[in-house]
């Protein structure tokens, strides 16, 4: 479970992310919108234990993000905007090195199971990355971080840059994660898939989630109204 | 566990990698043949002091004639008689050499600026012309020569490099070093199980190459001792750099600028330090032009034949005791012809005081660069493998000190026989043989 | 093409980066050249100092047998030549005293690096290293970027729309960055100008202004080459490691591997052969200190019979000067002929390893800089030669005044005065002039060249396929 109380954090003159407070709960997709700069990486930074905040606290399960990075790392699982990964290696070889890092061995038919669960045709495993599209390199990113287990998953703008037929298929496997009890949460520009994922969706604007909805309460349209005019304010 | 299975799956990363990989093969080629060139030189050198050595064998046999023929010399040179220890010393044809080691294989350090044979007589001196280096081309030795410490001390931190230049900064460039980080939970053990993993397969290629050297000649059955030593100094070389390099790597972000600071700390320590030093040496030392030795060897020498006959007495019979009571010292008419023969005793005296303060000078030398080790290891490293290899300044100047001991052995025998009238016959000149070439 | 080069200079003006390494580079090099040129002052110093002395103890001669002083000889020492302050060749290796004698050519003894034990296998700090090794990889830091940057971030094809041809772009790179290196190159020589004003004189700037060319001809070639690799290559760090795997090949490994195969090829004797040799081919000739000896037997027939007298006593000369003199003759042949041969060795591994610099300029730059400096094994050779020239005229004077200064043979105990002594000239050291040598580097500055026109090629044609994306 993901919990910031009153997360504050600047960079010299600028605040990245100033009081904020959210919860994602287990089985729980949440997706924060917002323009670049709103502060949606810092965080996903603070989450990771990348940078601590300068005030308030940032837990998951209820482990404090900064001070207990290492133990909260065995339980996250990250997927950056890009999964630029070893290029000379397969997309197997890269899982299996991934899960080593994590201190993980797994069988070879094992991690090929794992691909084929995070949609990697069966026939990609064994070729090297360089010659993968984007979606493919997304899919390995997240079948290293459901290989880990992790209970957490933290996506940072994990659609951009992909077709719409992989950026269907992530969402589909990311509500895969949450029915299987995942905490997932989402840094994201795009309104639609955030709208058509998440459970629940926050808006971050100048690093202050200035509104916070479930998202059956809005269409997609209604969505982006609303987030148009936070902006404009 | 997890950090063993980093470190064996740098495997992949490296087979990956033609760059690294050609890399390796070239420092293997290079190193290789450094081995090669350096058994090479001690190969020429053991066959040189074997050819002289039954060149002196055939001219002794020539002198020993005399002997069973009754003869007192060569019949063109009627001056010569053998029976006299003057004479049968001289031509006893002493010479004494600086047998290479065979961890010479290793490194060839200063062996080519330094004669490695020198005839022994009574005039000689270790300064004296015929202890120059062997004919070779001057470019050639300023340039040095490929052998397995330049390998060593210049390509393996350019191997170790290329190695090791992207190693986290390819994947913070890439954008997963945080994936990297997320997994991991420890980014710096991360790093350091690779690079231990290079470090591994550089010192298993480093022990490769120093056993084929050792191969080359015979390293293991007559300097086993120098094998250890110089796997260990490789290793504390090979270690020394991955520590510069680790650092550099746990700092730096881009592959650029990590190259740029590698190949930066690399010309610094192995051009600019070890150049400067040498600059700055030969400004506070320059080379020594020898003129006082020239002048022990000319007008000194003249001052010291012109001393009245008392003088020259009293400073034998302080160098030789023995001669004071001898039968030749009690007989005035025999005096002056030994004194003449005894010469080169009280030369050898100044020739050795000649020398002292130029020994002296260049130990002088030898501190300043001393005392730069602590900010210029590669001369550090340079100076220990010579060592090891017995190619350093101090064996030559052991060399040169066991050359000085001859000669005195040499003229001790001689004086002290000539004023005692022994008379030379084939056992004695045999005698003499034995007495004078053992060190 | 000049606009992209003013723009790239303002670039490189404003790179605070560039600024700090190019002051910390101006800084050694500044040292470099000072700290040369004291050591050439100290080193001249010693020499005259050296020189003056031993002339005075000749000139002191009172009396003296004229054999007896040319057993007594002189010495002549090596001296520093004014540019070796920027290239030092091989004066570290090369012995600094020649002894000069009747009978026997000495070799030249006690070399710096045999005076101390191991400090750098790249020599001193003189500008040559910095201008050799250094100066060219800060070209290359410069140049690696240059387009695949522009590339990276897509102004490539901007400049391209906006009318500039690749070929243009990427020959303005080069001479950007090659003009850096001229920079730095002629400030080098203006600060080595301002301390050697006194003594320059037509020669050194001669030969200053070929060094100066050859420099400029490599800088070029290491500025094109990886421009060239800059615009080819879609990754700024692939042509950053393989114009450093170029470099290294070139500066270290090459020269190294090359240079000690050429002595492999061309085998020089040992100097143990090489005197028995000497030895044997001398036995051939007269022996001067023995009177025994056939030829000095036939020498004295044919002298006598010259005179026309029938013994020795009544010759109005000294016959043991001419006995001597033809000893030295005969001596002089066989010098001629081993050291001949040994010259002719040196030649042909230096021309092999000239052919080497079209594997890598960086050998052709060495020779050249080495050459021009007058710091070469050629020049090297040429001093001997230049000694052994004096030593002939020295040993005939003393000989002759053996012959006719008016003693009897066998009157060893006849001494020359002291105005003879003072009028037997000194060795006197003859600068080598260029143009006397300047055949043996036209290979290195045609290969230099040669490789600038291969670049100047491979700039035009390489980048007409260039990617621009």
């Amino acid at each position: 479970m993901i919990q910031i109380q009153n997360a504050s954090k600047s960079f010299k003159d600028t605040t990245a992310v100033k009081d904020l407070n959210l919860e994602v709960g287990k089985g729980e997709i949440v997706g924060l919108l917002g323009a670049n700069g709103a502060g949606k990486s810092t965080t996903i930074n603070m989450l990771l234990g990348f940078i601590s905040p300068d005030s308030g606290t940032v837990t998951i399960d209820q482990l404090d993000t900064t001070k207990k990075a290492a133990e909260i790392r065995k339980r996250i699982g990250y997927i950056p905007e890009n999964v630029n990964l070893y290029p000379y290696l397969s997309g197997l070889e890269n899982l299996d090195y991934f899960c080593r890092l994590a201190g993980l061995k797994y069988k070879k038919h094992e991690l090929q199971e794992v691909l084929n669960t995070c949609g990697l045709q069966p026939e990609a495993h064994q070729q090297k990355v360089s010659g993968y599209s984007k979606g493919m390199r997304q899919k390995v990113g997240i079948a290293i971080a459901y290989a880990k287990k992790a209970a957490v998953y933290l996506l940072d703008e994990p659609a951009s840059g992909l077709d719409p037929l992989a950026s269907n298929e992530l969402s589909d496997l990311l509500k895969k994660l949450a029915a299987e009890g995942a905490t997932i949460l989402m840094a994201s520009h795009d309104i639609f898939r955030v709208r058509e994922v998440c459970h629940r969706i926050g808006i971050l604007k100048n690093g202050t989630l200035v509104k916070e909805l479930r998202s059956e309460e809005v269409s997609a349209n209604e969505l982006e109204s609303l987030y148009l005019e936070y902006m404009k304010n | 566990m997890k950090g063993l299975s980093i470190f064996l799956y740098e495997w992949k990363h490296f087979v990956r990698s033609p760059f690294k990989l050609v890399a390796l093969l070239l420092f293997v080629v290079a190193a290789g043949y450094g081995l090669h060139n350096g058994a090479s030189l001690y190969e020429e050198q053991l066959a040189q002091i074997q050819q002289i050595e039954q060149q002196i064998e055939e001219q002794r046999e020539e002198y020993m004639a005399y002997y069973k023929e009754g003869k007192p010399g060569p019949e063109n040179a009627p001056w010569i008689d053998m029976s006299t220890p003057f004479w049968s010393i001289w031509f006893n044809g002493t010479y004494h050499f600086k047998n290479p080691s065979p961890t010479m294989v290793y490194s060839m350090g200063q062996a080519e600026q330094y004669g490695f044979y020198k005839r022994v007589t009574f005039w000689a001196s270790p300064y004296d012309a015929d202890m120059t280096k062997e004919i070779a081309n001057p470019e050639r030795l300023q340039t040095g020569t490929l052998d397995f410490a330049f390998a060593l001390l210049f390509l393996l931190p350019l191997l170790l490099l290329i190695l090791l230049y992207n190693l986290k900064s390819m994947e913070a460039e890439q954008g997963f070093l945080p994936l990297i980080e997320v997994q991991t939970a420890a980014k710096y053990t991360w790093l350091l199980s690779r690079v231990a993993f290079y470090v591994g397969l550089v010192f298993l290629v480093l022990m490769g190459l120093l056993l084929y050297g050792a191969s080359l000649t015979t390293v293991f059955t007559s300097a086993a001792g120098g094998f250890g030593q110089i796997l260990l100094y490789s290793a504390l070389y090979l270690l020394f750099w991955a520590t510069i390099y680790y650092l550099l790597l746990f700092n730096g972000t881009t592959v650029m600028g990590n190259t740029l600071r590698m190949v930066g700390v690399w010309l610094i320590l192995a051009f600019l330090i070890p150049a400067g030093v040498h600059q700055w040496v030969s400004i506070e030392k320059p080379a020594n032009l020898m003129t006082d030795l020239i002048d022990a060897t000319r007008d000194e020498r003249q001052k010291l034949y012109d001393r009245p006959d008392s003088v020259i007495q009293a400073q034998l019979n302080d160098l030789f005791p023995e001669i004071v009571d001898s039968p030749v010292a009690r007989d005035s008419s025999k005096t002056s012809f030994a004194r003449s023969y005894s010469a080169s005793a009280y030369v050898n005296e100044l020739m050795k005081e000649s020398i002292a303060p130029i020994e002296a000078e260049n130990q002088v030398k030898n501190k300043l660069v001393r005392a730069s080790y602590w900010f210029n290891p590669l001369t550090y490293f340079q100076n220990r493998i010579n060592r090891i290899s017995q190619t350093h300044y101090d064996d030559y100047q052991a060399y040169r000190d066991e050359i000085q001991g001859l000669i005195d052995r040499q003229i001790q025998t001689m004086v002290v026989d000539t004023w005692n009238e022994v008379k030379v016959d084939q056992e004695k000149f045999v005698d003499y043989h034995k007495i004078l070439n053992t060190y | 093409m000049w606009q992209i080069i003013k723009n790239e200079w303002v670039y490189l003006s404003r790179n605070k980066t560039l600024l700090v390494v190019s002051s910390g580079f101006v800084l050694v090099l500044l040292v470099a050249v000072w700290l040369g040129h004291r050591q050439t002052q100290e080193q001249q110093q010693r020499y005259e100092l050296a020189q003056k002395e031993l002339r005075q103890q000749w000139e002191n001669i009172d009396g003296m047998n004229p054999h007896g002083a040319a057993h007594y000889g002189t010495y002549v020492f090596k001296p520093a030549g004014l540019l070796s302050s920027l290239d030092e060749g091989v004066n570290n290796v090369t012995g600094k005293v020649l002894r000069v004698e009747g009978h026997v050519q000495n070799e030249i003894v006690y070399s710096e690096a045999s005076q101390m034990q191991f400090v750098s296998k790249f020599g001193k700090l003189k500008t040559a290293l910095l201008l050799q090794y250094i100066l060219p990889l800060l070209l290359l830091f410069l140049a690696f970027h240059s387009v695949s940057s522009e590339k990276q971030n897509g102004r490539l094809k901007l400049l391209v729309l906006q009318g500039a041809k690749p070929s243009t772009l990427v020959w303005a790179k080069t001479l950007s960055v090659w003009s850096y290196g001229m920079l730095l190159l002629s400030l080098t020589f203006l600060v080595y100008l301002l301390f050697n004003g006194a003594s320059l004189n037509a020669e050194v700037i001669n030969r200053s202004l070929w060094f100066y060319l050859s420099y400029a001809l490599y800088y070029f070639v290491i500025s094109g080459l990886t421009v060239l690799f800059s615009a080819r290559w879609q990754n700024a760090t692939i042509a950053l490691t393989s114009m450093l795997g170029i470099w290294m090949l070139w500066t270290i490994f090459l020269p190294n591997i090359l240079l000690t195969s050429v002595e492999k090829w061309h085998e020089l004797p040992s100097r143990n052969a090489f005197q028995a040799a000497m030895k044997e081919d001398r036995s051939k000739g007269i022996d001067g200190h023995n009177p025994a000896d056939d030829r000095s037997k036939e020498l004295e027939d044919k002298t006598l019979s010259e005179y026309g007298v029938d013994s020795l006593s009544q010759l109005p000369i000294n016959f043991d000067g001419l006995v001597m003199q033809a000893d030295e003759e005969y001596g002089n042949q066989v010098w001629d002929k081993h050291f001949g041969n040994l010259r002719k060795v040196f030649t042909q591994q230096k021309q092999s390893y000239q052919l080497a610099g079209i594997l890598s300029p960086f050998i052709s730059l060495q020779n050249a800089s080495m050459g021009f400096s007058a710091s070469d094994n050629l020049h090297h050779q040429e001093f001997l030669a230049q000694v052994e020239h004096y030593r002939r005229g020295f040993i005939k004077t003393l000989n002759d005044k053996h012959a006719y200064g008016g003693s009897k043979t066998g009157d060893w105990g006849w001494e020359a005065d002291n105005d003879f002594f003072k009028s037997v000239p000194d060795y006197e050291y003859n600068s080598i002039a260029l143009n006397s040598v300047f055949g043996h580097y036209i290979p290195d500055l045609l290969l230099l060249a040669g490789w600038s026109l291969l670049i100047s090629l491979l700039l035009g044609v390489g980048t007409r396929k260039m990617q621009l994306i």
